[in-house]
């Protein structure tokens, strides 16, 4: 019993790992970074299956020399104790369900457990002091140093981001975020009609004041998640809550507390599936 | 903030899905490892290339990582071969607690994380404390009891009982087999932990609001023992942490430090992964020993807020 209960649970474990990389499920649990991993490690167990089924045979044609007077536990008569069936129990049971139950996609409760950011500083690896931008002498300096070097005629009729049909400028909610504290960047956006794709996260009470719209950012794995808003201002919409939209609107950026932070005055609001990358990073 | 808990099954089992995603190739390279130790080194190899001098070989324990990178979740497996194969606890202690920390995989990963806000010094402050907390818990193990320390099953060490003798007459063959099958018992009896602990620290991480200690960054030492709570909570990779903790830019350096040392080390899924080789009250004795070393440590010494 324990024979079977090891290889199947082997197999369960490394089909699963190698099912979520072959459907690219993994792309919305993992930076791509550990997807190769995952990959490897799929496939190490289904090979480590292959070889502890030969290696307990081995056992057993063992145990005739030795005169089979210890007992491995894992020979296919070995009886199961209670402990070792709810270690089974253990292994099998919570990935599975995790598997089948899990959307693929966080929800509004762990938006609101983890607070939505809206300044850049506030996000891993954006680093920078203070919120402020300007107290970074170092960035100061290379952006300075890339400056002096920069052929200007570059940029001339260069258009760094794209365009949808109606003209409006396709962007994320990073760009927006970063734009707050690059004046550069955001003499690029203020003002101008923009098209972003979130997810729908009205207030508790509901969106006459406004909503935010949400995407993910993450560092390693959906568990350090953290969702980065941009506030929409307008009329009440009806979309269901972390529902996919894209959001048209003009961009502003308002001082908050000193922290300059972007928002939408809203234009129009479409439904749209998932994208593929549902993360940022 | 109008709530402190707020659970979600699909977020719940969403996150859990993450964290085992991300954690199992680890464990895995982990138990090839144990499997190999546990056949291909004999006792009597290892305790040719320990130092004799225990402080010596607590010292080597400390930067083994950097020779021999593992994560915190695939080094409690090997520790638990090791040991088996008669390394003496406290070197095998300072080698666990440093492991996660003092390589280099995590100094790359710190420095990038902390630019802006003093990368040099966060990495080698990370790793300083690190090495100084793994060296000090090892030389307080040194003075314990095996028995008190280890599992009954862990307590005496294969050397001692002629194992080694026993193996030595086995062919290529039945060694492999012996390593196979090892490595599969490593990873049953890991992973059981590891799912456990997983479990745990998602309900925290996904349920509790985070924004409950963001006042707490105005005192230096409630800053301190907040982010050590919040290390435990979220058990994160100690490749990736230090992202995490960069975040918290209202909170002074030594209480991010303070995240970053007391998480590879502590954490709830690590909490039931130590019961894999450790006695229960020796677990509450390491964390509590733990916990009051780092809170002393970065309360207490004179660490700036590292700035560019």
């Amino acid at each position: 019993m324990k024979r079977i209960l090891t290889l199947v649970t082997l197999l369960l474990w490394g089909g699963t790992l190698f099912y979520f990389w072959w459907s690219g499920r993994i792309a919305s649990y993992l930076h791509p970074q550990f997807h190769p991993y995952v990959l490897v490690a799929g496939a190490g167990l289904l090979v480590l299956a292959v070889l502890w089924w030969w290696a307990s045979r081995e056992s057993d044609a063992g145990c005739h020399d030795c005169g089979g007077h210890h007992d491995h536990g894992d020979g296919p008569r070995s009886r199961l104790s209670a402990g070792a069936a709810l270690a089974f129990l253990v292994l099998l049971l919570p990935l599975s369900a995790a598997a089948f139950i899990s959307p693929g996609q966080f929800g509004e409760a762990m938006v609101m457990n983890r607070g939505i950011v809206t300044d850049i500083s506030q996000l891993p690896s954006a680093g920078m002091p203070g919120g402020n931008w300007d107290d970074a002498p170092a960035w100061d300096e290379k952006i300075d140093a890339v400056d002096a070097t920069w052929d200007q005629s570059q940029d001339e009729g260069v258009e760094y981001f794209t365009r949808g049909p109606d003209g409006s400028i396709q962007v994320e909610t990073l760009d927006l975020l970063f734009a707050a504290q690059e004046p550069g960047l955001r003499g690029e956006f203020e003002n101008e009609r923009v098209s972003i794709v979130g997810q729908y996260v009205p207030p508790r009470g509901g969106s006459e004041g406004g909503f935010d719209l949400v995407r993910m950012f993450v560092v390693c794995c959906a568990a350090d998640a953290r969702p980065l808003g941009i506030k929409v201002t307008g009329q009440p919409v009806s979309v269901p809550r972390m529902g996919w939209v894209r959001i048209t609107g003009i961009a502003r950026f308002e001082d908050n507390g000193g922290v300059l932070e972007p928002s939408l005055e809203l234009e129009k609001i479409e439904e749209v599936e998932p994208p593929r990358e549902s993360f940022l990073y | 903030m109008d709530h402190w808990f707020w659970f979600s099954l699909p977020d719940f089992a969403y996150a859990f899905l993450s964290v085992v995603l991300e954690g199992v190739p680890f464990i895995l390279a982990g138990v090839v490892l144990s499997g190999l130790i546990d056949v291909f080194l004999p006792p009597r190899v290892l305790a040719r290339i320990l130092p004799g001098n225990a402080a010596a070989g607590i010292l080597m324990g400390g930067v083994l990582g950097a020779v021999l990178p593992m994560c915190e979740c695939g080094i409690v497996v090997v520790i638990r071969r090791l040991l088996q194969k008669g390394l003496p606890l406290s070197n095998a202690m300072s080698y666990m607690l440093a492991a996660p920390v003092v390589n280099p995989i995590v100094a790359v990963s710190t420095f990038a994380a902390f630019r802006g806000q003093g990368p040099l010094e966060m990495m080698l402050c990370r790793i300083g404390l690190s090495f100084a907390v793994a060296v000090i818990m090892a030389g307080v193990v040194y003075f314990l009891r095996r028995s008190f320390v280890l599992r009954p099953d862990l307590a005496v060490p294969a050397a001692a009982d002629g194992q080694d003798e026993h193996h030595d007459h086995r062919g290529g063959r039945e060694k492999a087999a012996a390593a196979v099958r090892a490595a599969t018992g490593d990873f049953l009896d890991v992973t059981v932990f590891f799912v456990l602990g997983a479990a745990v620290a998602t309900l925290f991480n996904t349920s509790v609001n985070q924004q409950l200690i963001m006042p707490l960054a105005e005192d230096r030492a409630l800053a301190v023992g907040s982010m050590m709570a919040l290390a435990s909570l979220l058990s994160l990779c100690s490749t990736s942490d230090a992202f995490v903790a960069a975040t918290f830019t209202a909170f002074p350096s030594a209480s991010k430090l303070a995240f970053m040392v007391f998480g590879p080390v502590v954490d709830l899924k690590l909490i039931f992964i130590y019961g894999l080789v450790f006695r229960k009250r020796f677990i509450v004795f390491l964390v509590a020993g733990l916990a009051i070393l780092v809170f002393v440590l970065c309360a207490f010494l004179p660490i700036p807020n590292f700035r560019g």
